[in-house]
């Protein structure tokens, strides 16, 4: 009970930071960018983390329900009226789209055994990538410029989406609620019974757990949470496209993101994510200005340091800390 | 464009030729997925390094790529051996540790070589001539690519069939517990199936080399390809990939014939979701 209480304070304080923190670093858009960043990417691999970590099913091919939670987005303020003065509930509907191609990517692997599942998300990535890339309805590899969000009027204040701020509490409260969905998930009955499949799943069905039907359950949420982020990601950048370089939304590089971000901070843990976001966002960032002239180097650290980091421990560095230290 | 059966004649067999290739990439890993259960996802990799050696050591050194495949079959092997030695011997049968671990590596690979050697579309220059037949005209690159494959996928299936190793390589890939106890040493197997395996898809890469262009982001198409091979025919059924690369070599090659040329790869995918969706139980081959 004691230890309880001390987690949900320690939560409670950090929740009032991170809400008061942009006022003194509101001058700084470019910190303020990389936490939205930060919040966007931790949510985006929170729901790799469900499917990975919860449910033993590694997807290579998260960048179809984030890319498509986006061009969800983007088609919907490029082609309907209502949309385009008021873009936001698209974010959800984002989050639809991407729900149903997990689902139909779900119904079709999850009756199998072994990694066909991620090789199935990863084909079906490259498939509606190029479909994408060739179809006039999407404006091809130009990609699509989403338009500003006009600002909100309210008796108090005006948000102006020109602005980080706003973006900073939406990807903040979206952050929040997909780790406080997950974190109720693995919590619940259904959480345990989603890592008994992960464990052993002729175990699990020997005493009757219907690991189909659940395993279509995360796949829903995790499917969900990726959409919405990808839409969010759309309306923030203000660009997608479908090319094949890094920054292109249905590509392999946006796949790459939560897997790495997953694996370096902790696959399996829920604050994981949080932490290999921020290293993630911030040391990229770092290696980015620094040989900004050759794009790879990265990636090539962060591969090298997914590969380590897994070997040293496989619940990243999340499972580090918490085999030293004791105590948290 | 009216299509003629000449036509169609010509792109089944740049289809074959094309299938053929991508079949002794496929067996590479199905080679390594049955031995060591793990679905190299930087197999591809392997396959551009190939590629890489075969236009260094032409660019370099003058050597002709058909000089090269051997080469280039010696080198990976050995890069192999230090692979599963290194890397594959501590995830053996470990499907989310070996998916992630691989993953990790082709990325790793990818962004290497677009370091070192950038993001330029290559090709090696040399010139085979066109052979015709009738209707039929095959470009010679095709055909020295072609035979050599040939000769490789031969070799590699006496290797299994006939040689002792190879015989022990099966019997590994069926039940490594059973072959143990039968005096055979797993881990010296898994150390030549693994080297085997890349050596394979440095081959098939150094092959492609005559035909195709080189560019470092191609790992993970051969790769694609290779998995939807290798699902095809049904994973760790290694004879069966031959079969299998040609069909799917065909479906794209005809398809060019009706879909633009940027949406082939989709005809492959395509393939590999309805076999997912469909004939699921054709998958499990070995089991």
């Amino acid at each position: 009970m004691k230890k309880l209480g001390r987690k949900n304070i320690s939560i409670i304080i950090i929740t009032i930071i991170a809400l008061t923190a942009p006022y003194f670093i509101v001058s700084q858009t470019y910190l303020l960018h990389l936490l939205v960043l930060v919040f966007i990417f931790a949510t985006l691999a929170q729901s790799w983390n469900l499917l990975a970590g919860y449910v033993g099913q590694p997807s290579l091919g998260h960048a179809l329900f984030f890319g498509m939670g986006g061009y969800t987005l983007g088609l919907l303020t490029l082609y309907i009226e209502y949309f385009k003065n008021n873009p936001w509930p698209a974010l959800i509907l984002g989050g639809f789209v991407g729900a149903l191609l997990g689902l139909a990517i779900g119904a079709m692997c999850f009756r199998l055994r072994g990694p066909y599942f991620a090789l199935a998300t990863l084909a079906a990535t490259e498939v509606v990538r190029l479909i994408v890339m060739n179809s006039e309805f999407t404006l091809g590899a130009r990609g699509i410029v989403i338009r500003l969000p006009p600002s909100i009027s309210t008796p108090f204040f005006v948000i102006d989406f020109s602005e980080k701020l706003p973006y900073y509490y939406i990807s903040f409260i979206t952050m929040i609620a997909s780790f406080y969905v997950v974190n109720i998930l693995s919590k619940s009955r259904y959480g345990l019974l989603l890592q008994s499949i992960r464990e052993d799943e002729d175990a699990a069905m020997t005493l009757g757990v219907n690991a189909f039907k659940l395993k279509i359950l995360a796949m829903f949420i995790s499917s969900f949470i990726a959409g919405v982020a990808g839409a969010l990601y759309a309306v923030y950048v203000g660009y997608i496209d479908p090319s094949m370089d890094p920054g292109g939304v249905l590509t392999l590089f946006t796949s790459i993101e939560p897997v790495l971000i997953s694996i370096i901070g902790g696959v399996g843990t829920i604050i994981g994510p949080l932490i290999g976001s921020i290293i993630r966002v911030v040391v990229g960032e770092y290696l980015r200005v620094s040989f900004g002239w050759r794009a790879g180097m990265d990636l090539i650290v962060f591969g090298a340091l997914f590969m380590l980091i897994f070997f040293l421990s496989r619940k990243g560095i999340w499972g580090i800390v918490k085999t030293r230290i004791k105590f948290i | 464009m009216t299509i003629s059966l000449g036509l169609i004649i010509n792109t089944i067999i740049h289809g074959i030729m094309l299938g053929v290739i991508y079949a002794t990439i496929a067996m590479g890993m199905s080679l390594i997925f049955g031995v060591m259960g793990i679905k190299n996802l930087a197999h591809g990799d392997f396959a551009v390094l190939g590629m890489f050696t075969s236009y260094w050591l032409f660019s370099l050194f003058n050597v002709s790529p058909i000089i090269s495949i051997p080469i280039a079959f010696t080198l990976f092997f050995c890069v192999g051996m230090i692979l599963t030695r290194c890397i594959f011997k501590y995830i053996v049968g470990e499907m989310l540790g070996s998916i992630i671990l691989t993953f990790g590596l082709s990325i790793f690979m990818e962004n290497v070589m677009l370091l070192i050697w950038g993001g330029d579309y290559r090709n090696i220059p040399v010139e085979y001539g066109v052979y015709r037949l009738g209707t039929v005209s095959v470009g010679g690159g095709y055909l020295v690519a072609f035979v050599s494959t040939l000769v490789l996928i031969v070799l590699t299936q006496l290797f299994l069939s006939k040689t002792k190793v190879g015989i022990a390589i099966k019997a590994v890939s069926q039940d490594p517990e059973a072959a143990e106890s039968l005096g055979i040493s797993a881990d010296m197997i898994r150390l030549v199936g693994g080297g085997l395996g890349v050596a394979l898809a440095g081959c098939g890469g150094a092959t492609l080399s005559l035909i195709y262009y080189i560019y470092p982001y191609l790992g993970i198409l051969l790769t694609l390809h290779a998995l939807i091979i290798c699902v095809f025919a049904g994973l760790g059924n290694v004879a069966g990939t031959f079969f299998a690369g040609i069909i799917i070599g065909i479906a794209q090659s005809v398809a060019t014939i009706q879909i633009p040329y940027a949406l082939t790869p989709v005809v492959g995918f395509v393939v590999f979701l309805l076999i997912l969706l469909f004939r699921p139980q054709g998958l499990f081959t070995r089991r």
